[in-house]
């Protein structure tokens, strides 16, 4: 039953290309695309499966179908069942399977090949189409009585004097007071859109709760982990009836990290990642306010925020904002308070669409009122239909006299810069990132000492390519160069994907991967076995490397370490989740072993 | 001065004053939402026709709707999206709400051009790859894969390593922050070379490079480098 009824909506995305929208009956649009001479197809579904076993389809003499007509139903697996229409209604009809024994499920779909002069009256008379007042333009009280509609024929006459009227004790019915959208008569009904204020929306919540354990057995003695977190994410929409959105991030966790040697490392929290109330933002307000703790909206590279931020978007759709308050330390502690912060920006975009937009912004921060940072971040997307898509990102830091270590007038602490494109059957991108300490008085990072101010820098520039060989083999590969202040060194990755190899919709990867990095040279093999089901998914993982550490004449420079995984995650329809795994770490005389739950009630 | 003291004795923990903030804000919450059918969810628009198009629907309605209010619809209602759109919906996608894409905020298509940040916050702060499949899993958006990834940067993880938690090392990594850690050993094992005293490293200068020496899988054993 199921899977008939996903038939029954088989159209759903799919109407736009199938129907494009005209003043038309709906049959007479599908077949405008399949119009063949002096015939049109008319596409059709079962609606209905009728006692007899005869079906209901969902067009009539309305669409242009007659009795007698040949229809040909398509279930999946491509077979042709064909009937014939018995019994004609307006916008319906009854069809008698042409075998008896022909079974066929709702949603169906089918088509009649009618002639072409059946639609010639209706296309000599095309409808009219009704004036609609714009939004702003005050819509006068209905009548108490409707007008009687011109196409439906002249007013009945009033019941004859002692006639009995099962309506007449009923009040009238009040006068409409909505005005028509773009409607024309002739279209369907509900076709339409209205978009609706936020204000006048219902109230609404959705979020999650969460609980996740992860811990981590050595065999090295005193050595472990143990990580317990717990936490709800909650949006409520329109809480107060003004169409704003009230978001609510919390954590609480609890961590205790043994290391040999050392005293053991543990502690419990209690984290606001988001307190925040946002207005605006929506098609109706061009405007839009935040308050509390959230993310930036205009430039969420300028990080958490405990202020408030105001946007204002332009009539040609570019937009722009500022924000003032105090920006959280970006670590497990979110502690605020100590670096104050004052940033605005300007987005153009190309057009409405949004697919080509560039930002660019400016933060200035007072670290315990001690001017600290003036940072520029700018942005590029560009997502085309069909092209190479950009995205690149810059956080540019200006310097002033007071700074220690920088000489210039502005420096490139972090640059990423990706490019790619897809196509169906292979893709490719590529990927550049550069980073390097910015002079902070406040804590952004760990402890930066000035030698790593002064010399230490990354840049790793990437590529990655994957083709689609076979419906079910894809072959990937992937190489990357990284050059630091010290060293330079690189990784290759290949690898096959194999669809159903073992399993009905499972993929099997066998990948090879070497990397020089900083200390070693590392190379290996691996080995997935993965699946979907409708319960969630499964994995399977194993890992063979060797590692040998550079520079080392001594025997033990060569190490193979062995990883094997499984994981499993569930869902259900109700919003729950269940996602565990368990994976052994074998490297040498030592084992290590992880765990990890995660349980998730999303609402 | 005493003022201060005195403020400063009176203000509670800062676990405290969080735990206070959650409750505050759930009052609120709640207390915003009191009132019969105030808070109703998934539903969108109810009583203001449709937000989907709906012109190239089947004609009966009962396929897909039951009740007299148009927003609820039929507890086995299936569409496979892949099969009738050609776009596979995967993960927690396939039981999102239709609603939660398709709405009258816009066409979907315009905003899955812009990938997931068309939809979801990018808590990343653009710092990481926009494809945020390379990380994560999109049924429960846990991360999967992290180690094997780690072994294209410069630092693969290798023995000890790969038995250490992510926060371990980059410390913002609770909050989504992952930037690049220095890979000097000192970075991270500060402790482990104060602690080293027999012999003294910190005296005999060996304050560095401690790969000379130390094999960077256990910290335990020290092989003379030829």
């Amino acid at each position: 039953m199921k899977h008939q009824l996903a038939y029954g909506l088989a159209v759903l995305c799919a109407g736009p290309w199938l129907a494009p929208r005209a003043a038309m009956p709906v049959a007479r649009t599908l077949s405008r695309t399949s119009r063949l001479q002096d015939t049109e197809t008319v596409a059709l579904r079962v609606s209905s499966v009728l006692p007899d076993g005869s079906l209901l389809v969902d067009r009539g003499s309305f669409d242009g179908l007659a009795l007698g007509d040949r229809i040909v139903f398509k279930p999946r697996g491509g077979a042709q069942i064909t009937g014939t229409v018995e019994e004609l209604r307006e916008r319906n009809a009854v069809v008698r399977m042409n075998a008896a024994d022909a079974v066929l499920p709702l949603g169906t779909p089918g088509e009649a090949i009618v002639p072409v002069g059946r639609f010639a009256e209706a296309e000599a008379e095309p409808a009219p189409r009704v004036p609609v007042p714009t939004r702003d333009e005050e819509v006068p009280d209905a009548p108490v009585f409707p007008k009687p509609d011109p196409l439906s024929g002249p007013p009945s006459k009033p019941p004859a004097d002692g006639a009995t009227d099962p309506g007449a004790d009923l009040p009238p019915h009040p006068g409409w007071n909505n005005a028509d959208e773009d409607y024309a008569a002739g279209d369907p009904l509900l076709t339409r859109v209205e978009a609706i204020d936020p204000a006048e929306r219902l109230g609404a919540m959705s979020g999650r709760v969460w609980l996740q354990a992860d811990q981590i057995w050595s065999s090295e003695e005193g050595r472990g982990d143990a990580f317990y977190r717990a936490g709800t994410d909650v949006l409520f929409e329109n809480p107060f009836g003004r169409g704003g959105d009230l978001h609510v991030d919390l954590e609480g966790n609890y961590r205790d990290a043994q290391l040999p040697d050392q005293d053991d490392d543990n502690a419990s929290r209690l984290r606001v990642d988001r307190l925040s109330y946002t207005v605006g933002n929506h098609r109706f307000a061009d405007d839009s306010y935040s308050f509390g703790r959230f993310l930036q909206r205009g430039v969420p590279e300028f990080g958490w925020l405990d202020g408030v931020e105001a946007g204002h978007r332009l009539e040609n759709g570019d937009r722009m904002g500022a924000s003032v308050g105090y920006i959280p330390e970006p670590d497990r502690d979110f502690e605020s308070g100590e670096d104050l912060a004052v940033s605005a920006y300007y987005t153009f975009v190309h057009d409405t669409s949004e697919r080509l937009e560039t930002t660019i912004g400016y933060q200035k921060t007072w670290h315990n009122f001690e001017a600290d940072r003036d940072l520029v971040v700018a942005k590029v997307n560009y997502v085309p239909v069909n092209g190479w898509y950009w995205h690149g990102t810059a956080w540019i830091d200006l310097f002033s006299g007071g700074d220690d270590f920088e000489d210039d007038f502005f420096d490139f602490s972090q640059v990423y810069l990706t490019t790619g494109r897809n196509w169906s059957e292979y893709g490719i991108d590529f990927r550049y990132q550069h980073f390097e300490f910015p002079e902070l008085l406040r804590n952004d990072f760990q402890p930066v000492l000035a030698d790593q101010l002064a010399n230490d820098r990354w840049d790793r520039l990437s590529a990655d390519v994957w083709v689609e060989a076979l419906p079910w083999l894809e072959i990937y590969a992937g190489a990357g160069l990284f050059d630091d202040e010290d060293q330079s060194g690189g990784d290759i990755l290949t690898g096959l994907s194999f669809r159903d190899a073992f399993l009905d919709g499972s993929t099997t990867r066998l990948e090879y991967f070497i990397n020089h990095g900083e200390f070693s040279t590392a190379f290996g093999g691996r080995a997935s076995l993965s699946k979907s089901d409708r319960f969630g998914s499964w994995e399977l993982f194993y890992e063979l490397l060797h590692n040998d550490a550079d520079g080392f004449d001594a025997n033990n420079d060569d190490l193979i370490q062995q990883r094997l995984r499984a994981r499993r995650d569930f869902t259900t329809a109700s919003g729950w989740s269940f996602s565990g795994y368990v994976e052994g770490v074998d490297f040498e005389t030592e084992q290590g072993l992880l765990a990890g739950l995660l349980i998730e009630k999303s609402f | 001065m005493q003022i201060r003291h005195l403020l400063a004795a009176a203000t509670p923990p800062r676990a405290v004053r969080y735990l206070l903030a959650l409750v505050l804000c759930y009052v609120v919450a709640a207390c915003a939402m009191h009132g019969e059918g105030r808070l109703v969810t998934n539903r969108w628009a109810a009583g203001l026709g449709p937000v989907l198009p709906h012109d190239s629907f089947p004609s009966d309605c009962q396929i897909c709707h039951e009740g007299d209010d148009w927003n609820t619809i039929k507890d086995d209602f299936t569409f496979d999206h892949e099969a009738e759109t050609g776009h596979a919906l995967t993960g927690s996608h396939r039981t999102a709400s239709c609603l939660r894409c398709h709405n009258d905020r816009g066409h979907v298509d315009q905003f899955t051009a812009k990938g997931c940040v068309g939809c979801h916050e990018d808590v990343h702060l653009g710092q990481l790859d926009p494809d945020c499949t390379s990380c994560h899993d999109d049924l429960n958006w846990r991360p999967h894969g992290q180690r094997e990834a780690h072994a294209r940067t410069r630092f693969p993880l290798v023995g000890a390593h790969a038995t250490t938690d992510c926060r371990r090392c980059h410390l913002g990594s609770e909050v989504g922050r992952f930037l690049p850690v220095d890979v000097e050993c000192l970075t991270c094992h500060q402790a482990d070379l104060a602690d080293a005293v027999n012999p003294n490293h910190i005296g005999l200068g060996w304050v560095n490079r401690c790969d000379r020496c130390h094999v960077p899988l256990r910290w335990n054993q020290a092989e003379i480098n030829e």
